[in-house]
C-alpha cells in the first residue's frame, strides 16, 4: 500500500456511526422527506405500486408524490399477499385514473396473471396497453415458470398488437411465449426498441430482425424453431444457455461485445431444466437484480453508458484471495512441460464434476450458425462451453479474423490435448490484450471434439497480450502446460496469473452436501 | 514491472484528503471521471498529483464511499482489474453480495448521506444499492412505524388525514 496516503479510506461499518458527529445537525430531522422528488421517486421504484400509493398518508410532503411516480411495479410476489389490495384490478384502475396525467410513465413491471386469481391475463394485457398508450419506455412482463403451469398458470401470452409503440425502448420478458406474430411486431413496429431481454422464454417464431436493437439478451430460452436473428445495429449480444437449439445469426456488423454460453446437454431431446425451478423458487421478483446463475460469471463488457448495469454484479470481481502470479506456483512444473503428458490429474476416476458435457449426438445439434463470424469487429468476447461443445467447434471453420478483439474469455471447450482450438483462436486475434481461460476438470467427460481446424504451427503472435488469467482447480496441472505454451510464444510468466479454486474433488462433495440448501 | 498507478486525492467538504487510484475512481464515478478529464490537459506532463474538491461529501461519508468503490471497482491490487472476467460456481452468491448487505446496514442518517453522495458522484450501482436499502426500510411497515423510523412528522390535521384516507381508500 502506498505510504504517502494522507488518509486512507478505512473500512468503517455499522457502529462507526456512533463515533462520528452527525452531519445534519438536528438528530431528529426528517431527512427522508427532505430529499428531492426525483430521488424519492427513485427510492419508490424499489417498492410495489400499492406500497408507493400508501405513503400518501405519511405527511403533506408525501400526499401527491406517488401520483407522479414514473415507475409502476404491479408484480405481486410471494411475500406480498397480505398486503395487496383486495380487488387488485380495481386498484390498478384507480391508480391509472388518479395518476398525475402530466407526469411521464416510464416503466411498468407486471406479472401476466396471478396464481391466486387476483388478476388474469386480460387484466395484464389491458395494463400493458394503457402503459404503452401513455408512452412507457420500459415494459417488464413476467409469466409463470413451469412449476406454476401445473397450477393452471402459464407462460405469458402476449397480445399481438400491444407492444406497437414508438416509445418502447426496453422490453424485458420472463417466461413468455414468443411466436412468429410477436417477433414480427417487435421487429417491424417497435422502431425505438433498443434492448430486448428474454429470460426463460419459449420462442417458436423464426425471425428477429430489427434495425433499432442495440442490446439483446437471451437467457435460458427454449428455442423451438430455426430462429434467425439479424440486427444491424446490435452492439451487445448475450446468448446464455439456449435450450433445444441455438439461434443463428446474420448481419451484425456493429457488435462490440458478446457473451455466448452453450451447453450441449441442453440440446438433447429429453432435456428438462430442473435446476431452474429450484433456483427460482424463492425469487418471485426474479428480475430486479438478475444474478444469472450459470456455470459462469457474467462480465460487464466495459460498455460504460451503453451497458445498463441491470444485471447486478456483472462487472465485479471477488477478492482474489487465491490469485497468484504464475511464477509463484511454477515450481515443480518441469515435469509438465508442454509436450509432457499431464495426466496425473486423472487418477481418481470417481470424481464426477459439473462442467462435463453430455454425450449428445453432435449431428442432432441445430442452429448456432455464424455464432463466431458475427463478432468480426468485436472488442470483447466470451465464448464459454464445456469440453466437446459442438457448435463452437463447428463454427471455428468460419472463424473470422478478430482484428479489434482486445479481451477474450474462453472455457474448457477450446482446450484439447494440443490446445489446437486455443492456438487457432489466438492466431486469429492479433491485437488481443487480455485472455481469460477457465479450466474445468472434467474427468468423465468425453474428449474435446477434433476441431477440424488445424492451427498453423504452435505459434501465435499476440504482441499486445499483457495479461493471461487462468482459473482452474488446485489439482489441475494443465495450467503448467498452458504457461509453457504462452512462454514459448513470448508471453512472460509475469503476465500470467492463476486463480485457483478449491480442489475439484472437494467441491464436488460440497455440491452434494449443500445441494438441498441451494435454493435459498 | 508493475505499471505506475496514477492516483488522485479527493478532498472532502470538511477538508480531509483521500487517496484513490485514478483508474478505479474513474471507472466508478462519472462525476469524478469528468473532473479528471477536465483537468488532464493541464497536467499531462507534470508528475504532480491532482487533488479534487468534493464539496458536498463529508470525510465520514467519503471514506465509506471509497471503501465501496475499492471493493467493487478495483478487484485486487495485484491481479484484478474491474473489467476482469469472473467465474462463479453455479448457485454461488455473488462474492460481494454480503459486503453490500453489510455496507448498507447502517443508521438512516448515514444511509441518506450515502444516497446523496452516490447521486452527486454519479456512482449508479451505489445509488441503486442505497436507494433500495431505504426502500427496504419502508417495506412491510405500518404508516406509524415508517414515521417513527424516519422521524416523519404527521402534519395533517385530523380532517385532512381523514380526507386523504378517503380519497385513496382504493389503495388500502
Amino acid at each position: 500500500m502506498p505510504p504517502k496516503t494522507t488518509k486512507r479510506w478505512v473500512p468503517v461499518n455499522r457502529n462507526a456511526g456512533a463515533s462520528r458527529g452527525r452531519d445534519g445537525g438536528d438528530p431528529d430531522a426528517d431527512r427522508l422527506s427532505a430529499l428531492p422528488d426525483a430521488l424519492l421517486h427513485h427510492i419508490m421504484s424499489f417498492l410495489k405500486a400499492w406500497e408507493v400509493v400508501r405513503t400518501c398518508v405519511l405527511s403533506r410532503r408525501w400526499r401527491h408524490l406517488w401520483a407522479s411516480m414514473p415507475c409502476i411495479d404491479l408484480r405481486v410476489g410471494g411475500d406480498d399477499y397480505d398486503e395487496v389490495p383486495e380487488d387488485f384490478p380495481d386498484f390498478v384502475r384507480h391508480l391509472f385514473r388518479h395518476r398525475d396525467a402530466t407526469a411521464a410513465l416510464d416503466t411498468l413491471r407486471l406479472r401476466s396473471s396471478n396464481v391466486d386469481g387476483a388478476h388474469n391475463e386480460d387484466d395484464a394485457r389491458l395494463w400493458i396497453r394503457t402503459a404503452i398508450k401513455r408512452g412507457a419506455r420500459v415494459i417488464h412482463l413476467v409469466g409463470h415458470r413451469k412449476m406454476d403451469w401445473l397450477c393452471g398458470s402459464c407462460l405469458a401470452m402476449l397480445e399481438h398488437a400491444s407492444f406497437v409503440s414508438c416509445h418502447l425502448k426496453i422490453l424485458k420478458l420472463s417466461y413468455a411465449l414468443l411466436d412468429d406474430n410477436i417477433l414480427r411486431q417487435l421487429s417491424c413496429h417497435c422502431l425505438s426498441l433498443e434492448e430486448l431481454d428474454l429470460k426463460d422464454c419459449m420462442i417458436t417464431g423464426h425471425e428477429i430482425s430489427s434495425a433499432s436493437l442495440k442490446i439483446l439478451t437471451m437467457f435460458k430460452c427454449q428455442i423451438n424453431a430455426n430462429l434467425s436473428i439479424a440486427a444491424l445495429n446490435l452492439v451487445l449480444l448475450r446468448c446464455i444457455s439456449p435450450i433445444t437449439q441455438a439461434p443463428s445469426f446474420q448481419n451484425m456488423g456493429s457488435l462490440v461485445a458478446g457473451t455466448i454460453i452453450l451447453d450441449d446437454y441442453a440440446f438433447s431431446d429429453d432435456f428438462e431444466d430442473f435446476s431452474k425451478d429450484e433456483l427460482d423458487e424463492t425469487t418471485d421478483e426474479d428480475d430486479d437484480n438478475q444474478k444469472y446463475k450459470t456455470g459462469y460469471g457474467f462480465r460487464d463488457p466495459g460498455f460504460g453508458l451503453i451497458y445498463k448495469d441491470d444485471y447486478g454484479y456483472g462487472s465485479d470481481i471477488d477478492s482474489d484471495d487465491n490469485s497468484y502470479e504464475y511464477s509463484d506456483i511454477a515450481v515443480d512444473s518441469g515435469e509438465y512441460s508442454f509436450d509432457g503428458d499431464g495426466h496425473s490429474y486423472s487418477t481418481d476416476g470417481n470424481r464426477h464434476v459439473h462442467g462435463e458435457n453430455s454425450g449428445c449426438n453432435e449431428n442432432k445439434i441445430k442452429g448456432g450458425y455464424n455464432i463466431l463470424q458475427i463478432f468480426s469487429n468485436a472488442t470483447s468476447l466470451e465464448l464459454l462451453a464445456d469440453a466437446g461443445e459442438v457448435i463452437l467447434t463447428r463454427e471455428l471453420k468460419r472463424c473470422p479474423s478478430f482484428s479489434n478483439l482486445k479481451t477474450l474469455s474462453l472455457g474448457e471447450w477450446c482446450i484439447d490435448a494440443d490446445f489446437d482450438a486455443l492456438v487457432f483462436l489466438l492466431q486469429h486475434s492479433p491485437n488481443l490484450e487480455k485472455l481469460f481461460v477457465e479450466l474445468k476438470l472434467n474427468l468423465n467427460a468425453r474428449k474435446p471434439l477434433v476441431s477440424g481446424v488445424k492451427p498453423k504451427g504452435r505459434s501465435f503472435s499476440c504482441k499486445h497480450l499483457r495479461k493471461v488469467k487462468i482459473k482452474c482447480s488446485k489439482d489441475d496441472v494443465r495450467v503448467h502446460k498452458l504457461a509453457h505454451l504462452f512462454r514459448a510464444n513470448g508471453i512472460p510468466y509475469e503476465n500470467i496469473f492463476v486463480r485457483r479454486t478449491e480442489s475439484t474433488y472437494l467441491r464436488g462433495e460440497k455440491i452434494i452436501l449443500l445441494g438441498t440448501n441451494w435454493s435459498s | 514491472m508493475a505499471s505506475e498507478k496514477k492516483v488522485v486525492f479527493l478532498r472532502s467538504s470538511d477538508g480531509e484528503a483521500f487517496e484513490v487510484s485514478e483508474e478505479v475512481i474513474s471507472a466508478a464515478s462519472v462525476t469524478i471521471k469528468g473532473m479528471i478529464d477536465e483537468e488532464s490537459p493541464s497536467r499531462a506532463d507534470t508528475a504532480a498529483t491532482t487533488t479534487l474538491a468534493i464539496p458536498n461529501v463529508t470525510a465520514a461519508t467519503l471514506s465509506r464511499v471509497l471503501h465501496y468503490v475499492n471493493k467493487h471497482f478495483d478487484a485486487a491490487a495485484v491481479v484484478g482489474r474491474p473489467d476482469d472476467y469472473i467465474f462463479c460456481a453455479p448457485g454461488d452468491e455473488h462474492p460481494l453480495a454480503r459486503f453490500d448487505d453489510d455496507f448498507v446496514d447502517v443508521d438512516n442518517d448515514t444511509l441518506i448521506d450515502l444516497v446523496h453522495a452516490a447521486e452527486y458522484l454519479h456512482i449508479k450501482k451505489l445509488f441503486d444499492l442505497t436507494c433500495k436499502a431505504v426502500a427496504d426500510k419502508l417495506k412491510g411497515r405500518t404508516i406509524d412505524q415508517i414515521r417513527e423510523t424516519f422521524g416523519i412528522v404527521n402534519d395533517y390535521t385530523v380532517e385532512e388525514e381523514v380526507e386523504v384516507y378517503r380519497e385513496n381508500s382504493w389503495a388500502f
